[in-house]
């Protein structure tokens, strides 16, 4: 039997068990006129019925589909011929793979041996068998979870507890799911991490100032042995971003400022999803903006006052990337300037303060918690940005403060790592996740910060 | 579907009955109502005459004369919407900032028109100061709320001059000993009767002549509420305070003078022992006996 | 403000209720007293005198009464007007009953020592009195029943004709003692009886002014009768 067709069948047997179980309840006390003699609603009854029918059943072909895979293969390889047997484990999981394959009815790289094509039929039937064993025994289950929970349907039996028991169990499994799978990508990316520091020194990586991670990859190979300082990628990410926050959160403060307290109500209807369109261009248009665009026009503008300005510069990243966060800040300042009670605006003009002086010394400090957010927000935004930088900033790892100069950053180095055809196990790739793993604590830490940030204005605003 | 029909009819019949009621009060009130009782005092701090407030086309004030005396305090009663609030803002001019709000008529500060075009309205808020409904304490701390109005007046030269006047007010407004040892915590750390107090502190601070107060005491606690009140009572020696309030009890006990409006007009006014035991028109009286509102 | 508006308008139609069977009871006990005194019924006069108790009792709920609706209610306006002027008529009508005892008392005492009917002449000049004071009294409950304005400033106009029965009828007997010196003791019993009628026209005054005070608003208590007028009233 199909695996849908039984899923099928086991959500029919829920439904039937919700029926029965509700129908059950309210003959229990004689009729709907009676329902309230019920320690719960009826539909409690049938869920509970259904959560009968259907849970244990479920575990059970779960549970039955993780394993089946290895049981098969397991009695495939015993009965398969000795000397087949006797074949190292590689070896032996290639003409597995095969024999599955012929099972499939895909076709092999050679002529299929005839213990094999035995073996692919026995494979076929084993599988049959699995399947109808399956649909057996979930059904059985379901209908005997049906028939227990008909059974111990009583009139004071508490459904409704049991079933918010239930619920409450679904939903914590569900928020744990999220965090086991942060936590999987920590662990996976910390391993990873773990085996490049036993190549390179952790010591070297944070407080080293070069970066060239070309290694030679054949030992017959011309290469350097390899530089991995990360200091100048980090130092290119905090002037990339430095950059960008300067340009962003003044210009997107004000404009926030001017939507929220100046700006009619025609205008702002209009502005503020207009600015919330730079939010949504994707990064690579921006890229060609920066890089065709922006960059030129800085090394151009730099020739005229005499400076040397080399074509992809941090400068012109950086503002770039300042002009596609201004609608973080703008729009998440404005929703919290927004948010401000008329209350307090009213207060101070009844004190007979204008305009800019409500802004500035009643309506900024009581929205700083949210701004802080937004700005925040954005930093993160910028540190990874990755794109705009790859076609602005260029790939050399400068150590400079300079923002004329070429710079490139931590994300763009992990993808120039990554792409391409690259062996897992050398430290170019796992450098990759050394720098993951660094970007992943500095935003932690950033985020940690704000956090603190945010809950001390908190306390001492509201 | 019964239930529906029914609900449906008593809805409408409801809605028809406030109509007429609505109705009947008009007439009631005519076109050319004029207000029972002595819109005038011998000693008038503000003088509003023939004062009509629209809010885009609705007229929500409609042709009111007063009188608010010097050193007393008046209180504004009327049901909800009958434009007692809109009235109070239109004395210094809050109802600016509300888009598409147009004022006719005179309404004189000492007898300075305070709608003249020539009047910067910075100096006009803080000779008339404004408490609202909800206490509305800046998220500053206690000392800095107090001096936020004289910081922006330039009232204070020196810093111990700041200190003075944010020490006189929280003792005018009965709070001193009660925050003095903690000026610099969050003046939203108080309860609700002590933020309305700073509140009132507050507009003390900038050295009002007159003190609005909306609804002052509808977000406080009875206790909070006596304060308040008895606030109210100490400071009508120093100032001049018009306040609007839903409570009745408390328009009794606080005001000297009470005036009515209803639907817009000023329907009564007179001195609150008089509105409270003798009302001379149908209206106050319906409105404060509870006959309807 | 009552926001129970129903409620505590019935309530204040029962506190109204209450005083009218007050005013019921006192009324009669003043007939019956007056009764008592021009027939010489002592029976009847120490019936009286035992339902003056019932008056009290009256008095004592109805004074908790108008407490409570203070209390609970706070009313204002022409409510609280109401609930003082009905609580002023019951202080008024406990008197009225103590007139009525008072003069039942001076029935029992004098014809118990007595038992002469010879002094019934005494009385025979206050039937006037009697009539003027019992109607006033039955006129004012009836102007507090229907909240009348016009009937109450009638009652209180009537004060000056009252005050002429009550002269009238002291004249007369002062004739009597200058006929006969002896009299003087049967004369000043018959003065108290008097001046105690005259007391019940004065409540049934008062009672027609607080009618005024409730529904109008003006406290007409030390207004001159004459000056009382639809035009001083204004309209209700």
């Amino acid at each position: 039997m199909q695996s849908s067709v039984l899923l099928l069948l086991l959500i029919g047997l829920m439904a039937l068990a919700y029926q029965m179980g509700r129908r059950r309840s309210v003959r229990l006390v004689g009729g709907y006129g009676k329902v309230r003699e019920l320690n719960s609603l009826p539909s409690y009854y049938g869920a509970y019925a259904a959560m009968w029918a259907g849970i244990p059943a479920l575990l059970v072909y779960g549970l039955w589909l993780a394993i089946q895979g290895n049981v098969v293969s397991h009695w495939l390889v015993a009965e398969l011929p000795p000397e087949i047997q006797q074949l190292p484990k590689a070896e032996l999981a290639l003409v597995v793979n095969d024999i599955k394959n012929l099972a499939a009815g895909s076709i092999l790289s050679g002529h299929p041996e005839p213990y094999m094509q035995v073996a692919a039929d026995h494979l076929h039937s084993l599988r049959q068998t699995g399947q109808a064993a399956l649909a057996v025994v979930v059904l059985s289950l379901g209908i005997a979870g049906l028939v227990l929970a008909r059974q111990t349907i009583r009139k004071d039996m508490r459904a409704r507890t049991r079933v918010e028991q239930v619920i409450k169990v679904l939903l914590i499994i569900s928020s744990t799911i999220a965090i086991f799978t942060t936590i999987g990508i920590v662990l996976s990316v910390l391993f990873e991490s773990i085996r490049f520091f036993q190549a390179i020194p952790i010591s070297d990586f944070l407080f080293g100032l070069q970066w060239s991670p070309q290694t030679a990859i054949r030992a017959d190979q011309v290469g350097s042995s390899g530089a991995f300082g990360a200091v100048p990628l980090f130092a290119g990410t905090l002037l990339i971003s430095g950059i960008a926050m300067f340009v962003a959160v003044p210009i997107g403060l004000m404009s926030a400022i001017y939507l929220s307290e100046y700006a009619g109500p025609k205008l702002r209807a209009m502005a503020k999803p207009t600015l919330e369109v730079l939010a949504g261009i994707p990064t690579v248009v921006y890229g060609f903006f920066a890089a065709l665009t922006v960059a030129p026009f800085i090394r151009d503008s730099g020739a005229l006052i005499g400076l040397d300005v080399s074509s992809e510069s941090a400068l012109a990243a950086g503002l770039v990337i300042g002009i596609m966060i201004i609608p973080f800040v703008s729009s998440l300042s404005d929703d919290v300037i927004n948010a401000v009670p008329q209350a307090m605006r009213d207060g101070s003009y009844a004190l007979g303060a204008t305009r800019s002086e409500t802004v500035r010394r009643v309506i900024i400090p009581a929205a700083l918690p949210g701004i802080v957010g937004g700005v925040l927000l954005a930093v993160s935004r910028a540190i990874g940005e990755t794109m705009i930088v790859v076609m602005a900033a260029g790939l050399t790892a400068n150590l400079t403060a300079n923002p004329l100069e070429s710079v490139t950053t931590v994300t763009v180095q992990i993808v120039t790592l990554l792409v391409g055809d690259q062996e897992f196990d050398s430290p170019k790739t796992l450098a990759a996740f050394a720098l993951g793993l660094m970007l992943f604590v500095t935003t932690l830490v950033l985020n940690v910060v704000a956090l603190h940030v945010v809950r001390k204005y908190r306390e001492q605003y509201e | 579907m019964t239930n529906t029909l029914a609900d449906a009819a008593r809805i409408t019949e409801e809605a028809k009955q406030a109509d007429a009621q609505g109705d009947s009060h008009k007439k009631a009130l005519g076109e050319d109502f004029r207000t029972v009782g002595r819109i005038r005092v011998d000693k008038p701090r503000m003088r509003c005459t023939e004062v009509n407030v629209f809010y885009g086309q609705n007229h929500a004030i409609k042709g009111v004369s007063l009188d608010i005396g010097a050193n007393e305090v008046i209180a504004m009663i009327g049901p909800s919407g009958c434009g007692k609030s809109t009235f109070l803002r239109s004395l210094n001019r809050m109802n600016d900032t509300i888009e598409g709000c147009r004022i006719e008529g005179e309404i004189l500060l000492d007898d300075q028109d305070i709608y003249d075009k020539k009047l910067d309205v910075v100096p006009l808020r803080a000779r008339v100061g404004m408490v609202f409904q909800k206490p509305n304490p800046f998220p500053k701390s206690i000392y800095e709320n107090i001096a936020y109005g004289p910081r922006i007046h330039g009232i204070a030269a020196t810093r111990t001059a700041l200190d003075e006047i944010v020490e006189t007010s929280l003792r005018k407004a009965g709070l001193w000993e009660e925050v003095k040892d903690r000026l610099d915590k969050p003046g939203t750390g108080l309860s609700g009767g002590q933020q309305q107090r700073l509140c009132i502190a507050r507009a003390i601070a900038v050295a009002p002549e007159v003190i609005l107060m909306d609804e002052p005491c509808s977000a406080l606690d009875p206790i909070a509420t006596a304060k308040v009140e008895e606030l109210i009572d100490e400071l009508r020696a120093n100032y001049t305070i018009a306040i609007v309030t839903h409570s009745m009890q408390q328009a009794a006990r606080v005001s000297q003078r009470t005036a009515y409006f209803h639907l817009g007009n000023l329907v009564e006014v007179g001195n609150t022992t008089q509105i409270f035991t003798n009302p001379r028109h149908k209206l106050t009286e319906d409105y404060i006996t509870g006959r309807f509102g | 403000m009552p926001r129970a508006i129903s409620r505590f308008e019935s309530e204040l139609e029962g506190f109204r209720a209450l005083a009218l069977n007050m005013g019921e009871v006192a009324l009669v006990q003043v007939q019956k007293a007056v009764t008592a005194l021009s027939q010489a019924d002592v029976n009847q006069a120490c019936l009286v005198q035992t339902r003056e108790k019932r008056i009290d009792q009256f008095d004592m709920q109805a004074q908790e009464r108008a407490i409570e609706l203070l209390a609970t209610h706070q009313p204002v306006a022409r409510d609280l007007r109401f609930i003082v002027a009905i609580s002023r008529t019951i202080t008024d009508l406990e008197r009225v009953g103590d007139e009525a005892a008072r003069i039942a008392g001076l029935v029992v005492a004098h014809y118990e020592q007595d038992g002469g009917l010879a002094d019934l002449v005494l009385f025979d000049s206050a039937d006037a009195l009697m009539g003027e004071a019992v109607d006033m009294l039955a006129r004012s409950l009836d102007a507090v029943e229907t909240d009348d304005v016009t009937a109450a400033v009638a009652v209180i106009q009537r004060t000056g004709r009252l005050a002429g029965h009550f002269d009238a009828a002291v004249r007369r007997l002062a004739t009597y003692v200058m006929e006969d010196g002896r009299n003087i003791k049967a004369m000043l019993d018959a003065l108290i009886a008097l001046k105690a009628l005259e007391r019940v026209g004065a409540h049934a005054t008062n009672i027609a002014e607080n009618v005024i005070l409730s529904v109008t608003g003006k406290d007409v208590r030390h207004i001159k009768a004459d000056h009382l007028s639809a035009g001083y009233l204004g309209p209700a």
